[in-house]
């Protein structure tokens, strides 16, 4: 009995240590860490799913990796080296990077559990196997070469160390930060990367159990990493600025303004959600968010609903023109503000002598609708390069008060565009009114072209105007303006209820038409940009239409306290054709 | 003791075709010359087929490229309103070597000497209207040519010729046509221009068409160079009478293909010949192109290479284009904006390419060119090495005073890991900015 036990003590290689989950090994230092898993089910479900099938690598569309050297110890792992993954990493992979304190490299590690410990054993053997065998040393992983917390390791010098657990590989760039992990994981509290707020935050905000999730510390990225620090300063001096940010809207504003990111995807029957998160933002950003607006209640309510089928897209956006135009000593430096005091000035010029900061943005609703779609130019020439037309759907306080006031200030606009257009020699718009189930609009035209065989891209423009009700209503042409106002007329009005957040569908089969009927001329723009034969630029546009033709799109932000979550469900249509 | 002054060789018997041997080898640099100046790059697979034959071969060879390309795809871009695209098409077609290359060449130099800029025309349909016209015209009958330009909506616009009116005649067209187009300074007096700017009056641009008003014209009695003239075609047949004009014409072919600036003898020996071919362009340049003054070593003339020179040389040698969008970009900064030339004389040329601003922006160039060789050179295998780089960029040509030295240096480094540092240098080097 005395030799069994000791036999039984000499065949298991090291005390089988307790796993530690990663995100208690990672410290609070992690920038970024990311969760996968099940990751082979997913990679054989992309490759034979439709619309990437659709993507020929011959067409070279697709960015190969000639690395010979990979391909070389691939070839080593066997006939079927998926199989080899799905039993390493089976049950998920884990990632994290830890940024260095002194300038040096930032250490990594990463985890491959198994979904059987024999399996996964047999998979990791025959890894290091091959990669003994690939670096001309094929008995060097025979046995471990040490042990890091009481866990049998290998180590490839001083790049790489694998540590071995019962279900799970844990490896490493960098050995002395591996070892002080396990040992702080060993102290009592100790959290690590779980302890960390906009962590914790964070992944509240995703669905639980996502498939893949990631996180970045943004702020602590960039205390720690100059390169960071210079590409996020180089990428956000750009947009996070009061004036791009109040176009691209709160949840851009939130993103660029807030310390840690998250991200997740969540696999669908027919697509799959594709989320991102934010915590912790700045005071910048809260200006412009929805939840900032504490006099809700106040204002007009969202516009009714105007989209249709055949729309490229449509949705509800939140733009609070008259928070950010009261924000404005907090959001503009003095330069800007001193100039936006005078565009102001013209402003109120423009609209008849009322204050557009004071009493008409107040009288707008913060929401507004938008929807695109083909156009129908019936009697008005249609452009050899037609694009789609695009409105803004507004509510207004007080109609019948305020509503003469914007339509003064469209045509007031046209006739200063008109100046402008004539001192370059540019043909004039033409304003004339018009009249849709008794909705009177103002609508603003080119003349004919001169030559009628040559229709310019901006016949693509007739702006047109109008007061429908109590919604005010904008369009890039008159045609879909009629539209839109048609169908508010006929539309029940919506009432009361604050909407929860921003949302915007789009409709891939009506892009691929309105794309597809351009595609001639998209070629060889596209040749033209990207340095390629004319059929070569066609066969990649064809390819990505193809992509977008089967795919709807439904984006939507909700701003709960402190944070952002912005979902994005994509839904693969295969019988659209 | 009697002396022997070998005779200087007479105008025309310097446009004789060249004879190799007695005037000097056909041989890879002579080809290669040919090639760089009539097509401003040499394509390889171009050199060796023109090796192959004899000179006269090698001409005729350059001769059928001169027919204008299918315009039909470019076309579709200006229903952008974007003259960006027209240009990025254009320098494309300048870069690569195709079945024609010389007409793009002709349409580059017709645009040089019909100087006229987007900048005032504002007008892409236009500016377009005008280089298809250069394309489809610039290798046939000079009379048309000079002709369709005079009535040309972009022209009209650029000088001023929609102003000129009969109680209100407009000078700027009549006076570059005969000083720039058609004459030089000092064939014509201000009277000249006078009665001729009375004679083109009436022309305006509606719909993007040149139209006649004749209530707009000046229908009274008109005289320039001493004859009566009325209209347009009355002014433009004068030009080409005057004896100044086939002169004029070819100083422009003799300073594009050979690179002399001013040289009466030669000027007139071509005119005349210009004349006997019934000014047809594409006849007298390949006579030109043919001759002991193109061809002969003793009386070749580099010169700095435009920013188009360049630009091809790199595509046809080493077929390393950037992306034409790019390459417009990198045009304009080196001072040569395709239809957007500077002033009314066009691009002065030569030494004037070279400035601090415009050597920077060649440098610039230079590593865009190279970091563009180096993705597509692996995945093409074809890494080369500096001698293999050289004889691409300047075939026929010696190696530089400095390539040993540099090849000393790339056996002494890894010049694997930095290939592209060391095509960078090369691109940069003067040698390769002489054409």
């Amino acid at each position: 009995m005395t030799l069994t036990l000791i036999l039984a003590a000499c065949a298991f290689p090291a005390q089988q240590a307790t796993e530690v989950p990663l995100t208690r090994l990672l410290p609070d230092t992690t920038t970024a860490f990311l969760s996968w898993r099940t990751p082979l089910r997913h990679l054989e479900r992309l490759a034979t799913w439709s619309p990437l099938a659709q993507i020929r690598p011959e067409a070279g569309w697709l960015p190969l990796l000639e690395q010979p050297d990979l391909e070389s110890w691939v070839e080593r792992l066997g006939p079927d080296p998926w199989s080899l993954l799905g039993d390493l990493a089976g049950r998920g992979i884990e990632f994290g990077l830890v940024p260095s304190d002194v300038e040096g490299e930032p250490s990594m590690l990463l985890t491959l559990e198994h979904q059987d410990a024999d399996r996964g054993r047999r998979a990791l053997d025959q890894v290091l196997e091959a990669t003994g065998a690939h670096f001309g040393f094929p008995r060097m992983f025979q046995r471990p070469h040490g042990a890091v917390a009481g866990r049998d390791a290998y180590y490839l010098g001083d790049d790489l160390t694998i540590v071995v657990e019962e279900r799970r590989v844990l490896i490493a760039n960098d050995r002395a930060f591996l070892e002080q992990a396990f040992r702080d994981a060993k102290a009592p509290g100790h959290l690590g990367l779980l302890g960390v707020r906009s962590f914790q935050s964070c992944r509240a905000m995703a669905p639980s159990g996502p498939d893949f999730w990631a996180f970045i510390d943004v702020e602590r990225g960039r205390e720690l990493q100059p390169q960071l620090e210079r590409f996020a300063s180089d990428f956000f001096k750009d947009i996070a600025r009061p004036q791009p940010l109040a176009v691209l809207g709160p949840a851009f504003s939130t993103f660029a303004d807030s310390g840690a990111w998250s991200a997740w995807i969540e696999p669908e029957d027919q697509g799959f959600e594709f989320g991102l998160s934010t915590a912790s933002y700045g005071e910048y950003a809260s200006v412009l968010r929805p939840s900032h607006n504490e006099r809700a209640e106040d204002r007009a309510p969202a516009p009714t609903p105007v989209g249709r089928s055949g729309d490229l897209f449509d949705g509800l956006i939140y733009r609070d023109f008259a928070a950010w135009l009261e924000a404005r000593v907090d959001l503009f430096d003095e330069g800007a503000q001193a100039r936006l005091v005078s565009k102001l000035a013209d402003l109120e010029d423009l609209f008849g002598g009322v204050a557009f900061d004071r009493d008409l943005t107040p009288q707008l609703s913060p929401w507004w609708r938008v929807v695109s779609r083909p156009l129908e130019y019936g009697r008005w020439p249609e452009p050899d390069l037609a694009l789609p037309g695009i409105a803004l759907v507004g509510r207004l306080q007080e109609p019948l008060r305020w509503g003469p006031y914007l339509e003064a200030g469209f045509q007031s606009l046209a006739v200063l565009t008109n100046v402008d257009r004539a001192q370059q020699g540019n043909p004039p718009l033409l304003l004339r009114p018009g009249q849709v189930d008794e909705v009177p609009y103002t609508a603003a035209h080119f003349p004919p072209p001169l030559n009628p065989a040559e229709i310019d891209v901006n016949y693509n423009a007739a702006p047109a105007f109008a007061v429908a009700g109590d919604h005010v209503v904008l369009a890039s042409h008159e045609s879909l303006l009629r539209e839109v106002v048609s169908d508010l007329r006929s539309a029940r009005p919506s009432r009361g209820v604050q909407p929860r957040g921003e949302v915007l569908r789009m409709h891939g089969g009506v892009i691929h038409e309105v794309l597809d009927a351009e595609l001639d001329t998209l070629a060889v723009l596209h040749a033209l940009q990207e340095g390629l034969e004319v059929p070569e630029a066609r066969a990649q546009l064809e390819m990505l239409l193809a992509a977008v033709r089967g795919f709807d799109v439904t984006l939507t932000a909700e701003y709960p306290d402190d944070a952002l979550i912005v979902r994005s469900h994509w839904e693969w249509t295969p019988s659209r054709r | 003791m009697d002396s022997f002054t070998p005779m200087r060789p007479t105008a025309n018997e310097l446009l004789d075709p060249f004879e190799p041997g007695p005037d000097g080898p056909w041989d890879r640099a002579t080809a290669a010359h040919l090639l760089r100046r009539a097509q401003l790059g040499v394509a390889p697979d171009a050199l060796e087929s023109a090796l192959a034959g004899t000179p006269a071969q090698a001409v005729e060879r350059v001769l059928e490229t001169s027919g204008p390309a299918d315009p039909t795809a470019v076309r579709r871009t200006l229903t952008t309103g974007e003259l960006h695209f027209v240009q990025a098409d254009w320098a494309a077609r300048l870069c690569t070597p195709s079945a024609h290359s010389l007409n793009e060449r002709l349409a580059l130099m017709w645009h040089g000497h019909f100087a006229t800029s987007d900048a005032k025309v504002d007008d892409v349909r236009l500016m377009f209207g005008q280089l298809e016209t250069l394309r489809t015209l610039g290798s046939g009958d000079f009379r048309e040519l000079l002709g369709a330009i005079a009535v040309d909506p972009a022209m009209l616009i650029w000088l001023d010729g929609v102003e000129n009116r009969a109680k209100a005649p407009n000078e700027n067209l009549a006076r570059e046509l005969f000083e720039l187009f058609g004459l030089g300074i000092g064939n014509y007096t201000e009277h000249d221009i006078q009665e001729a700017a009375r004679a083109l009056s009436g022309w305006t641009v509606r719909g993007r068409q040149a139209r006649f008003d004749p209530r707009r014209h000046d229908a009274g009695e008109k005289r320039v160079f001493g004859k009566s003239v009325s209209d347009v075609d009355d002014v433009v047949l004068a030009v080409i009478e005057h004896p100044a004009c086939s002169r004029w014409v070819a100083r422009r072919l003799l300073s594009t293909f050979v690179g002399i600036a001013e040289d009466a003898a030669l000027e007139a020996a071509l005119g005349d010949r210009l004349v006997s071919a019934d000014w047809r362009i594409d006849a007298v340049l390949g006579q030109l192109l043919g001759s002991r003054l193109m061809l002969s070593s003793e009386l070749r003339r580099p010169r700095v290479a435009s920013p188009v020179e360049y630009l091809a040389s790199v595509g046809f040698g080493l077929g390393v284009r950037l992306k034409p969008t790019e390459a417009v970009e990198h045009l304009a900064r080196m001072g040569q904006d395709l239809l957007r030339p500077p002033t009314v004389e066009g691009w002065k040329g030569g030494r004037t390419w070279i400035s601090p601003s415009s050597w920077i922006a060649r440098e610039r160039c230079a590593a865009a060119l190279a970091a563009r060789w180096e993705a597509s050179a692996t995945e093409r295998g074809l890494e080369g090495d500096l001698d293999a780089w050289l004889t691409a960029l300047m075939p026929g040509q010696g190696a530089p005073s400095w390539a040993d030295e540099l090849r000393a240096e790339a056996q002494s480094t890894n010049m694997e890991s930095a290939r592209g540092e060391w095509m960078t240098l090369l691109l940069a080097s003067p040698e390769i900015h002489l054409s």
